[in-house]
């Protein structure tokens, strides 16, 4: 057990309207940088962090999502992630804690962040409680691939095969969110190219037609769409980003709405 | 590494032993700055090493 929470990061020169915008799904602000280029929300399964895109080290695009996480332990995952050989691990110092790095099973740059055990320049939000989503960022590649031994090793098994193209990766209860392995057929996956890129994607307890309802009343245009995945609305972000909210599954994974 | 703009791009990473407490507040200091670690850290590095040669003069 390597203690990782799913916590997609979404680079963006719309900070204000993506939190108003995940806000609307049910997410909530547990945490922001003094200086407003970070935001973290939290999901009841796992968390989505918005990173300034101007402020980026890394190159990030107004509009790119990267898979990211947190861990409570960066040396002990690395510890981890060495033993299952996994390429290029590395542990460092940042200003705003630790994080360990490691090349992915597509050859990118994945950053896990430890848990913050100093807040300094941050602001702890008054918690309130998110709503029943689980944050499930998507990656498009082969879900029967290296990516899945990759998760594996993060802690991550295969909670639900939807088809042989698309499998949801995550933990007992899905309290931690979840990672989809989808492969992508017919034209570009819709994600802005860069290291480690997902499509933002929740898991909703809420009824998607309430949902919809919120939506358009916050301003935007969801579209009602049926998937191989079951129904679930697609709408473009303040990012000008597609976005997906699935509804409820069979089995529900959410076992309590912790992170 | 597929991005371009990456600022750590043509750098290494350098690790040495510090005080904890000293570690706390160049990072604070980071914060304060708003600029990231290896940026600090290469930048007191740098005119530290100036000064050194300076006085070497």
């Amino acid at each position: 057990m390597t203690g990782i929470v799913v916590r997609p990061v979404r680079f963006t020169d719309n900070i204000g309207p993506m939190r108003a915008f995940l806000e609307l799904l049910g997410l909530v602000a547990r945490l922001e940088s003094g200086q407003g280029a970070w935001v973290e929300m939290a999901a009841a399964g796992g968390l989505v962090s918005l990173h300034s895109a101007a402020g980026s080290d890394t190159g990030g695009l107004p509009g790119q999502t990267r898979l990211s996480f947190e861990a409570d332990d960066v040396d002990q995952l690395a510890a981890v992630l060495d033993e299952a050989g996994t390429p290029e691990v590395r542990v460092y110092d940042e200003a705003y804690g630790r994080a360990v790095t490691c090349q992915d099973p597509l050859g990118d740059l994945l950053v896990i962040d430890e848990a913050k055990a100093d807040l300094y320049g941050y602001r702890n939000i008054a918690p309130t409680e998110p709503a029943a989503l689980i944050a499930e960022p998507l990656r498009f590649c082969d879900p029967g691939g290296p990516y899945a031994r990759f998760l594996r090793a993060l802690g991550l098994e295969p909670v639900r095969t939807v088809s042989p193209h698309y499998v949801k990766f995550g933990t007992a209860g899905g309290d931690r969110g979840l990672v989809g392995l989808q492969r992508h057929s017919g034209g570009h996956p819709p994600v802005i190219d860069g290291p480690a890129a997902v499509q933002l994607c929740f898991e909703s307890d809420k009824p998607l037609t309430e949902l919809a309802n919120t939506l358009t009343q916050g301003g935007f245009t969801p579209e009602s769409i049926t998937s191989e995945s079951g129904r679930l609305l697609s709408v473009i972000d303040p990012d000008g980003q597609p976005v997906q909210i699935q509804a409820p599954v069979p089995g529900r994974y959410l076992a309590s709405s912790s992170v | 590494m597929t991005s371009t703009g990456d600022k750590r791009v043509g750098k290494v990473q350098f690790n040495v032993y510090l005080p904890p407490d000293l570690v706390r507040r160049i990072k604070h200091l980071a914060i304060d700055k708003g600029t990231n670690l290896s940026v600090l850290v290469e930048t007191a590095l740098t005119e530290y090493m100036t000064r050194q040669a300076e006085g070497e003069q």
